[in-house]
């Protein structure tokens, strides 16, 4: 119509391009794949035989939400300390949240291994000072904090964010108001994080749900979960169909599960999510 | 007080954060090739890493990619979130959204498989059989960090009062440099989150690089993955441990430089944008530097291979200047590392044919790749059952033995094996049998049966393999079946007592064995026989028996695909490999057995004699075929089903 | 005031978004030099229609003529305006200094001559010495300063204020209106200033352009406006009227609550329905029997300089403001002068308002707000 909605089309232009080019395009294969059988033919075979998955997806989803509310409980306060710190501080405070992520994956699940084992750090420790051992490795316990573990940061970054900008007049014009500490979170704080929050939870929580190799070396590839699951379509078993329509289920779950979030998150910073 | 009570909390964080940072740096030093046993000190991993030029070009492969996709991502996100920040519409601003989380959501495996198709595909359009390289690469990793950007930067987007770009159009500036002037600082602190997160899920990818990648580029997490059918090499370690340092005193030189700054002018506002953009020009730099670095070790390998007896059968004029892809498994040749030889390197120096050497972890990766037919090889190294399948789908071709005097050296109990009958398609590399290894301190018997893998004296002291082919093995050898049975009900009831064993089980592993066994963790695991050579040298109470019910047997092979494009240098390097000098480095770095007779007889071969690589008793022993499709579902579905109990 | 070349000419604009009307066929020309105020409730389109001189909104239709040219299409950046926003939108990350120098270096002026206006502007607004301070360090009248000095500082020729005042305080506001009208007239630049303050429009303003549901309802002098409302929406809008349905029964006559006055308006039809307007201040209030209507005082308000009572009279409820004590429940007569009586012709508005049956000094307060961003942004999009 006019200039500038011409300028704002120009500008998602590319990214449009681009999602449909490398995210629509290869999700309508997976879909393909989830609706046809080895030799191409419509099926819905796929789709039936996830009901012995039930269990699976439903531990999935449980240890994402445990993992995400951990990284939440954690974060937050973190995210607050960095934000109320000197410029400079907060800067280093930032790198630091990020750096353990930048050594590779594999080593640092091997290290975690070696602090929870039963002849690991810990239990030596433990044993050292007369106490019984303890089974940290290889429990559910260990999955959900490997899963803390290596997406805490996506939780601190967006919140720290968010709240690097909010006003502390406004906090204090809360205090004014009558509002005590809790009421100033409560009522002030906690609302004007929620984009953050609701970032934050969204890159905790869809990762967490569809991981595999956490639950394989910390999880002792006790806790089947359905990224192991569906790995193991697309490798050993060369189901790439029976793969896809567990994929596409997922998904389709997460899409559930945030929605479900957003009735309880603000509906404009829901509109970050889905 | 306050104060304090945050300034405890952080630490509490980062001592979560950096523990196992700490146990890495402490076990980069490990004086023995542990990597969860210390035992004595010495910078020896650290010698090993600057002769390890295969890790360190992938480390600059990585930096390089992590940096371009991380700033090119942060450019299309950040205009993707001003774009999809304006829109008006809403059901288009939530299709928009939705659609940039599915990288998010799809589970990675899922990702990098759809997306090699797609590549591939295209590339099938525009006939291309290289298809997957950098370009793909970048643009996967683009892909997936565009979520990570866009969910930073439109928080910031929101708290910026919009009438600022209107405001700076007021005063004269376009559109255009009303965002970069007055916006773009505004938001600079989500630019800033973005590009940090998507440098760190860049630089650390593993699966979605692993299919999209192809023979010339590999990153470092490829090549840490690949070895985790063997074992992560300790030298890992001391890379890792060594960007750590230099990036933290990185951190604390920008810290104090900041601090002074600061100092200097402290009633002048500093704007956070140009501290910002220092941390990143900083931060750049400190790449480049790295990757510079890197570039001055190459070239320190030193060649110790007496090759004056074949050199001249590899110089052949036609073929130097020209280049192989050769994709092996990971950890799985003479690398230059311990004063051994780097075999490669000593290839491309008498044959002045370039190796791009890459690396898998599974024959299922490889066949993932190469049924893709986006990417061409020309030397493979599959195993026995793979070897089938790839040549019943016509994906090798026929070798020419003309070309490979040394295959002489490849011992009669190697040649016209199942999956090659006629001695076509494949040139034997390595072997081994799959053994049980126990710990003597917590197993008093001499265990000469599976059946101790059932017993409950040894409850939660049982390790077994996390691949559902091996962990069906020792089942079906209790059972007296065969492993490559079509009878459902010999696969049932295989199943069953695996679940019957699950209660028992410690965990399921894959190269975490090492680790578990060395420590003292578990008593009892199957493994490889080589692997279990590697285990006992950390562990003296470690022993090892085939039992008697059989065990399994594999094969792995060098072939040539039938997309090869430089099959005479590929036969060069085959014909390399079998070359007895060759293979003894081969042989003793990878501790498997050596299908090679010359070496077999040296006497400087020292695993010669060993009772564990070579027993002198015969014993059933049966290797993997291909399973059929119906099979391969079944054997899936009862897998999962006995994880699940 | 001297009336000067029309500077800026608006012709049949029409603006909606997502399929709502927001300006029907605004017709409007501003003098060059003139103070004219945008007057309305929010969601009038007063801001809409700054925002279509300033550049940042085309119009669906009509055209708007900039100094004899049509300046449809020229983008923002390329205009002879500057804009004050509401909330100032004064950049974060950039100083005082720096925020007044920014169209300046867009000009790509000199860094001497640059310094040099900066001053100037800063004495103008007086914050002196305040050039290296942050910007999140001012307080709002601070601010209001300095976005004042930086639209000033690229010397426009037409300066756009969009509620400058709304967010600062009742003395600050006063001060600022002063100031602002000193400046207008010290620059001599034409100022168009968007409020829904009537007070404020009356006391600063040349013209006062009063809009409503997207249309002009009524343009004119302050006094003009005041005294001869067009319509019941600008009778209600502007201060305190009493709206009667009346009958014009010939010129000079006009029968309200079953009486007949005396007025000074002709020209209507014979016994044509209308409005009448008379102001709470225009009332006399005599005793009963002297009355040319006769009420009983339902309520008293002290105000200072006068009483606003409300009288019953005959069930319609009056405003009026004298300086005479008459207590509840007493029955008094009120007296009207012919000049004092504004009669109009009925309108959309008649019978909305101008009876004080449910009046209550809270309410109109409520009803008045300060547009929240929500509502400013209702009426923008």
């Amino acid at each position: 119509m006019n200039r500038s909605s011409l300028r704002s089309k120009l500008i998602n232009a590319p990214y449009i391009l681009w999602s449909v080019l490398f995210i629509l395009a290869p999700m309508l294969m997976v879909i393909y794949y989830a609706f046809t059988n080895r030799d191409g033919e419509f099926t819905f075979e796929n789709i039936t035989a996830l009901s012995a998955y039930g269990a699976t997806f439903g531990r999935s989803v449980w240890y994402a939400f445990l993992a995400t509310v951990i990284c939440l409980l954690l974060s937050y306060p973190l995210a607050y300390i960095m934000a109320r710190s000197k410029a400079s501080k907060q800067r280093t405070l930032m790198m630091l949240v990020m750096l353990p992520m930048w050594m590779n994956f594999l080593i640092r699940t091997y290290s975690w291994m070696a602090i929870l084992s039963n002849t690991g750090i810990i239990n030596t420790a433990l044993q050292a000072i007369g106490l019984p051992p303890a089974q940290l490795i290889n429990t559910p316990g260990a999955v959900i904090l490997g899963m803390v573990y290596n997406f805490l940061p996506y939780m601190v970054l967006p919140i720290y964010s968010v709240m690097s900008k909010l006003e502390y007049s406004l906090v204090e014009a809360a205090q004014d108001l009558g509002c005590n500490a809790i009421g100033v979170f409560r009522r002030i704080i906690f609302p004007l994080s929620m984009p953050g929050v609701v970032s934050g939870i969204t890159m905790v929580f869809v990762p967490s749900v569809s991981t595999f190799y956490i639950s394989q070396k910390l999880g002792g590839g006790k806790f089947l979960l359905v990224g192991d699951s569906i790995e193991m379509q697309f490798q050993s078993a060369y189901n790439y169909n029976l793969g896809a329509s567990l994929s596409l289920v997922l998904m389709l779950m997460i899409v559930i599960c945030m929605l479900v979030m957003n009735r309880f998150a603000d509906s404009e910073e829901g509109a970050i999510l889905v | 007080m306050k104060r304090s009570v945050s300034k405890l909390y952080t630490a509490l964080i980062m001592i979560f954060l950096y523990a196992p940072m700490l146990v890495m740096i402490v076990l980069s030093f490990n004086g023995s090739s542990s990597t969860s046993v210390m035992s004595g000190f010495s910078f020896k991993w650290y010698g090993e890493l600057l002769k390890d030029t295969v890790t360190l070009q992938a480390l600059s492969n990585t930096l390089v990619l992590a940096i371009a996709s991380s700033l090119l991502s942060v450019v299309i996100g950040t205009a993707a979130a001003v774009g999809i920040h304006a829109m008006k519409k809403k059901w288009l601003k939530n299709a928009v959204l939705t659609v940039t989380n599915i990288p998010m959501m799809n589970p990675e495996i899922v990702t990098g498989v759809s997306m090699m198709l797609l590549f591939v595909f295209v590339g099938k359009l525009v006939s291309s059989q290289d298809v997957l390289g950098f370009p793909t690469l970048l643009i996967a990793h683009i892909t997936f960090n565009l979520p990570y950007v866009i969910l930073s930067v439109l928080p910031k987007l929101k708290q910026t009062d919009k009438h600022l770009s209107e405001a700076a159009q007021d005063l004269g500036c376009t559109p255009v440099s009303a965002f970069f002037k007055v916006v773009l600082p505004n938001i600079s602190s989500g630019i800033i989150t973005g590009f940090i997160m998507a440098f760190t899920l860049s630089l650390d990818d593993f699966i979605i690089s692993y299919f999209v990648s192809g023979p010339k580029f590999q990153t470092l997490p490829i090549v840490i993955f690949s070895m985790t059918k063997k074992k992560v090499k300790p030298d890992m370690y001391a890379l890792s441990s060594l960007i750590f340092v230099a990036v933290l005193l990185l951190l604390v030189l920008m810290n104090v430089f900041q601090a002074r700054a600061e100092r200097k002018k402290t009633q002048a506002n500093i704007s956070s944008k140009s501290s910002s953009l220092k941390a990143v020009s900083v931060f750049v730099a400190f790449a480049m530097v790295v990757g510079i670095a890197h570039f001055a070790i190459r070239g320190t390998t030193r060649s110790r291979l007496d090759e004056t007896r074949f050199v001249s059968n590899y110089e052949i004029e036609a073929l130097q200047g020209t280049e192989i892809n050769v994709y092996n498994w990971g950890e799985y040749v003479a690398d230059g590392s311990e004063d051994m030889v780097n075999v490669i390197a000593e290839f491309e120096r008498v044959s002045g044919i370039h190796v791009n050497y890459t690396m898998f972890d599974s024959n299922e990766d490889l066949y993932s790749k190469l049924k893709s037919e986006g990417i061409s090889y020309d030397v493979i190294v599959p195993s026995d059952y793979m070897i089938e399948r790839l040549k019943t789908e016509g994906l090798l071709q026929k070798i020419d033995f003309d070309n490979i005097p040394n295959y002489q050296f490849i011992p009669e109990s190697y040649r016209n094996l199942y999956f090659d009958p006629q001695n076509e398609y494949c040139v034997p590399y390595t072997g081994g049998m799959v053994g049980l290894i126990y710990n003597t301190t917590m197993v008093d018997e001499v265990p000469d049966s599976w059946s101790i893998m059932w017993d409950e004296k040894y409850a939660n002291n049982i390790l077994t393999f996390n691949n559902p082919r091996d962990a069906f093995g020792v089942a079906q050898y209790l059972l007296g079946y065969s492993v490559n049975t079509t009878s459902v009900a010999e696969w049932r009831e295989a199943a069953e007592k695996l679940k019957e064993q699950k209660p028992l089980i410690q965990s399921y592993v894959m190269d975490e064995v090492f680790g578990k066994m060395e420590s003292g963790e578990a008593a009892i695991a199957p493994y490889y026989a080589g692997d279990y050579l590697a285990m006992a040298a950390e562990n003296p109470d470690l022993a090892f028996v085939y039992p008697k019910e059989g065990t399994n047997i594999f094969v792995d092979a060098m072939c040539i695909p039938a997309n090869a494009k430089n099959k005479a240098a590929a036969e060069l390097f085959i014909n390399f490999m079998c070359e007895p000098e060759v293979a003894l480095a081969n042989a003793e770095y990878l501790g498997y057995l050596c299908p090679n007779t010359a070496v077999l007889e040296d006497e400087r071969y020292s695993l010669k004699d060993s009772e564990v690589l070579y027993p002198k008793q015969e014993f059933k022993k049966e290797y993997f075929h291909n399973l059929d499709r119906d099979t391969l579902d079944l054997l899936s579905k009862l897998w999962e089903e006995v994880k699940l109990t | 005031m001297e009336k000067n070349a029309v500077i800026i000419d608006l012709k049949n604009i029409s603006v909606s978004f997502d399929g709502q009307q927001i300006l029907k066929d605004l017709n409007l020309y501003i003098r060059d030099g003139e103070f004219i105020t945008l007057l309305g409730p929010s969601g009038c389109g007063k801001t809409t229609t700054l925002r279509i001189i300033a550049g940042f909104l085309e119009p669906d239709s009509g055209e708007v003529v900039f100094g004899g040219k049509t300046i449809n299409g020229v983008p923002a950046h390329k205009r002879q305006v500057n804009t004050i926003f509401q909330r100032y939108a004064l950049f974060p990350h950039l100083n005082v200094f720096e925020n007044i120098a920014f169209g300046l270096k867009q000009q790509k002026k000199s860094k001497d001559e640059i310094r040099k206006t900066v001053e100037e502007m800063l004495a103008l607004v007086n914050l002196r010495g305040f050039e290296k301070r942050n910007i999140s360090s001012l307080s709002g009248g601070q601010q209001q300063r300095v976005a004042i000095a930086r639209a000033l500082a690229v010397k426009p020729r037409v300066l756009l204020l969009d509620e400058p005042l709304g967010a600062l305080d009742l003395k600050l506001r006063k001060d600022m209106q002063a100031e602002l009208k000193n400046i207008q007239q010290r620059l001599g630049i034409t100022f168009i200033y968007v409020t829904h303050d009537q007070e404020e429009a009356l006391s600063m303003s040349d013209t006062i352009v009063v809009m409503d549901g997207g249309a002009i309802q009524q343009i004119g002098s302050p006094t003009d406006i005041y005294n001869e409302p067009r319509n019941a929406f600008v009778a209600d809008f502007i201060g305190e009227s009493n709206i009667l349905d009346g009958i014009m029964h010939a010129d000079f006559s006009v029968e309200f609550q079953g009486m007949k006055f005396q007025c000074v308006d002709k020209g209507f039809g014979k016994d044509e329905p209308v409005d009448v307007v008379v102001r709470p201040e225009d009332v006399d209030i005599v005793a009963p029997e002297a009355g040319m209507l006769q009420g009983v005082v339902t309520s008293v308000t002290f105000k200072g300089v006068h009483y606003e009572i409300i009288v019953d009279i005959d069930g319609f409820k009056w405003m009026i403001q004298t300086t005479d004590y008459s207590a509840v429940g007493d029955k008094i007569g009120i007296c009207i002068k012919p000049e004092e009586i504004q009669v109009m012709h009925k309108s959309a508005y008649s019978g909305l308002y101008g009876d004080y049956s449910s009046f209550s000094e809270e309410f109109d307060e409520l009803s008045d707000p300060i547009p929240t961003a929500e509502s400013d942004e209702a009426a923008e999009e």
